[in-house]
C-alpha cells in the first residue's frame, strides 16, 4: 500500500497518524443517543418497510376488486328517511303526488283538501275480462270528472310518466299525440346528474295530461282490447291509457350545480428502479360533493311522491388505485425530494348518495353507480423524507377525466382539473 | 458468530484477552464495555474526523456517526490485524460518506497547475506542531485533501483510492501531487 511517498509524505503522515484530539465528554453522550436513534429507526424501518409491502398488496387487492362485477358497490338503490324534525308537519305540509287506486274517491275528496292529489296505484281489474296490467296506474271508470285532469295538468313540472307502448297503440288520437309528442323516456326514472330537458318535458307532460283527462272522457273506440291483445284497463267501453310509475327513487336537477373543490388523500408506495426513476402505487381516496337545487323522486311502499328542494347535496366517495412514473429533479440523497411524474388512475365510486334537505325533514338516497372513472395526470411533487423509507409528500397536477358514464361532478362538467394530493409514502 | 468464536479462540495474552473481552461484552449491549473502547479510541478518532472534514463541527458530527457504526460492525472485527487499525477504516470511510453526501468530493479546481513538486521536505516543516499542519492540511480543497489524507497518513495505495473516492489512480496521483505542492508553499511562508 505504501508506495511513492517521499520524505515529505513520510513526516506528513507521522506527525498526523500520532496525533490525538481533546474529546469532550458530550460526544459519548451524542454516541449513545445517536445509537439509541438507530435501533428504534431500525424498529420503525422494519414496521414502514412492512407496512409498504402491505400496502402494495392491498392496492394489487384492491385493483383487483376494481375489475371484478358486483363487488365494491356503491351501495344499493334504497332511500332512507333520515331525519324527522316534526312529524306532524310530515303529514300534512308535503306537497305531493300520490297515486292510489280509488281516483273517484280522491278526486272528490282532494276538491276540499288544500293539496292537491291525484290517486292512482297498481293495477286493478276490472270485473269483466280485463287481464291487469302490471304497471298501470288505473283511473277510476267515473272520470268524466275535470278532476283528473285538472289534478293531472297541475302536476309538477318535472314529473315523468311512461305509457306502455301496446296500450299507447290503441288510444285514441289526440292521446296518442299527446304520447308521441311527450319526451321519450325508458322504463327508468330521471337519471340523476345528467342534464334535464325539465322545460321541455314538463311542458309535454302537462298537455300530455291534459289530453288524458278529456280522451278518457271522450274515448269509445276501444272495447277494452287492444289490437295487439294486449289488455287495457277499460270500464265501460271507455278506454284508459296505462301510465308506468317509476320503479326507484330518484333524484333530478332543475338548479345549477355547487361544486366543492375535490379532497383526494392518498397512501402511496414508491418503487425506485433507479437513482433516478421510480414507479409508484397505492391507494387513493376521493370526496366530491355539490349542491344544487332539484326533485326528489320518492317511490316507497307502492306510493310515489316529489319533493322540491333547493338544497340537495350529493356525495361521491371514490377509491382508487394510482400507477405513476416519477423521475427525481433534485434531493435524491435529500431529506426534501422534488420529482416529476405522470400517472394513470382507475377509480371506482363506494358511495353515491343524495341528501335532500327540505324544512323539517332530510332523506338520503342512495344510488348504485356502476363502471369505473379512468384519469391521467402530470406534475411536479414534494417530498419530504422523515426516514429514508417514509415520507409525506404533495403533488400539485393537472389531471384528465375521461368520460366513464359517471354521474355528474365537478370532474364531468370539468374534465381537466388541477389537482393536488397530500400524501404518505413509503419507500421501498 | 463465527468470526467472532474464531478472534476469540485466537486470544491468549491478557491486553488481547481484555480488549476481546470487551468486544464480547460490547456486542451484547453493555455500555459499560463500549465507554471503556470509546475511550480508548475518542482521542485518535477525532483527530482523523478533523483531517477529513475540515472544520470541528463537522468532524464531530462524522466521530458520532463513526462510533456508531463502529458499534454496530464490531461482529465483523475477525482479529486480524490491530483493532486501533480497523476502526481507523470505518473512521475514515464514514468521512468519506459525509463528504460525497455533501457533494464535496467534486473535481478540484486546477489550483496551482504550475506549481513545483518538491521531492524534499521544507525546512519549516521540523518546527510544525500537529495542530498549525492540521490547520494546514484543512484549508486544502476537499478532495485534494481526502487523497493525501488516504495515501500519506492511512497510506492506501493509489489504486485504492481512486475506487473509494471515484476517479482514476492518474487522478488520485495528481491530487496528492497538488496537495503536496500547496502544503509545501504554505509552510515555506510561516
Amino acid at each position: 500500500m505504501r508506495t511513492e511517498k517521499n520524505e515529505f509524505d513520510s513526516q506528513i503522515g507521522k506527525i498526523l497518524s500520532d496525533a490525538r484530539e481533546e474529546v469532550p465528554g458530550r460526544l459519548w453522550e451524542g454516541v449513545c443517543a445517536r445509537m439509541d436513534a438507530k435501533a428504534s429507526r431500525g424498529a420503525w424501518v422494519f414496521t414502514a418497510r412492512r407496512i409498504g409491502y402491505g400496502l402494495l398488496a392491498a392496492a394489487a387487492a384492491v385493483a383487483l376488486l376494481l375489475t371484478i362485477p358486483g363487488l365494491l358497490d356503491s351501495g344499493n338503490n334504497a332511500d332512507t328517511y333520515t331525519k324527522d324534525y316534526s312529524l306532524a308537519e310530515a303529514t300534512t305540509s308535503e306537497p305531493a303526488v300520490i297515486f292510489s287506486e280509488d281516483v273517484a274517491e280522491a278526486a272528490s275528496e282532494s276538491s276540499d283538501a288544500d293539496t292537491p292529489v291525484v290517486h292512482a296505484g297498481g293495477a286493478q281489474p276490472e270485473p269483466e275480462a280485463v287481464q291487469p296490467s302490471p304497471v298501470v296506474a288505473s283511473v277510476a271508470p267515473v272520470v268524466a270528472t275535470e278532476a283528473p285532469a285538472t289534478l293531472l295538468a297541475e302536476a309538477k313540472p318535472a314529473e315523468k310518466v311512461v305509457v306502455e307502448q301496446d296500450v299507447l297503440s290503441e288510444v285514441s288520437e289526440p292521446v296518442a299525440e299527446a304520447v308521441a309528442a311527450s319526451e321519450p323516456v325508458a322504463t327508468q326514472e330521471p337519471v340523476a346528474g345528467k342534464d334535464e330537458a325539465d322545460d321541455e318535458s314538463a311542458e309535454d307532460e302537462h298537455h300530455f295530461g291534459k289530453k288524458i283527462g278529456i280522451t278518457i272522457g271522450g274515448n269509445r273506440q276501444n272495447n277494452g282490447i287492444s289490437s295487439t291483445g294486449a289488455p287495457t284497463v277499460a270500464s265501460g267501453g271507455i278506454r284508459r291509457a296505462a301510465v308506468s310509475l317509476p320503479k326507484e327513487s330518484s333524484v333530478s336537477e332543475t338548479d345549477q350545480s355547487t361544486y366543492m373543490m375535490p379532497l383526494t388523500f392518498g397512501l402511496g408506495v414508491h418503487i425506485p428502479i433507479s437513482n433516478v426513476i421510480g414507479v409508484s402505487t397505492g391507494l387513493s381516496y376521493t370526496f366530491l360533493h355539490r349542491n344544487f337545487g332539484g326533485t326528489y323522486t320518492r317511490v316507497a311502499d307502492g306510493e310515489v311522491s316529489r319533493i322540491e328542494s333547493d338544497d340537495i347535496d350529493h356525495n361521491i366517495h371514490y377509491l382508487g388505485v394510482p400507477l405513476g412514473l416519477y423521475f427525481t429533479i433534485y434531493g435524491n440523497e435529500n431529506k426534501v425530494r422534488l420529482y416529476g411524474f405522470t400517472s394513470g388512475m382507475i377509480e371506482r365510486a363506494i358511495s353515491n348518495k343524495y341528501v335532500i334537505h327540505t324544512p323539517g325533514k332530510a332523506y338520503t338516497l342512495t344510488k348504485k353507480l356502476d363502471g369505473f372513472q379512468f384519469s391521467v395526470a402530470a406534475g411536479f411533487g414534494l417530498e419530504y423524507r422523515i426516514s429514508n423509507h417514509f415520507g409525506i409528500y404533495l403533488d400539485p397536477s393537472i389531471r384528465y377525466y375521461f368520460d366513464c358514464d359517471q354521474p355528474k361532478s365537478i370532474r364531468t362538467q370539468q374534465p381537466w382539473m388541477m389537482g393536488l394530493e397530500l400524501g404518505v409514502r413509503f419507500n421501498l | 458468530m463465527p468470526m467472532m468464536q474464531h478472534f476469540l479462540r485466537k486470544l491468549h495474552l491478557t491486553n488481547e484477552a481484555s480488549e476481546g473481552d470487551l468486544i464480547a461484552r460490547s456486542i451484547s449491549g453493555d455500555k459499560s464495555a463500549q465507554k471503556a473502547i470509546f475511550d480508548s479510541l475518542a482521542p485518535q478518532m477525532l483527530a482523523v474526523c478533523m483531517r477529513y472534514m475540515g472544520d470541528r463541527d463537522t468532524a464531530e458530527d462524522v466521530f458520532q456517526d463513526g462510533f456508531v457504526t463502529l458499534f454496530s460492525k464490531l461482529e465483523d472485527y475477525s482479529g486480524e490485524g490491530s483493532f486501533e487499525g480497523w476502526a481507523r477504516k470505518i473512521f475514515v470511510n464514514t468521512a468519506l460518506m459525509s463528504l460525497r453526501k455533501k457533494d464535496a468530493l467534486r473535481a478540484a479546481s486546477e489550483l496551482d497547475a504550475a506549481a513545483e513538486m518538491e521531492s524534499g521536505s521544507p525546512d519549516g516543516l521540523k518546527d510544525l506542531g500537529y495542530k498549525e499542519l492540521l490547520r494546514l492540511v484543512s484549508e486544502l480543497p476537499a478532495m485534494y485533501r481526502t487523497a493525501f489524507n488516504m495515501f500519506a497518513v492511512e497510506g492506501y495505495s493509489h489504486k485504492e483510492i481512486a475506487e473509494a473516492l471515484g476517479i482514476t489512480p492518474a487522478t488520485s496521483r495528481s491530487h496528492v501531487q497538488r496537495a503536496r505542492a500547496m502544503l509545501q508553499k504554505k509552510i515555506e511562508r510561516k
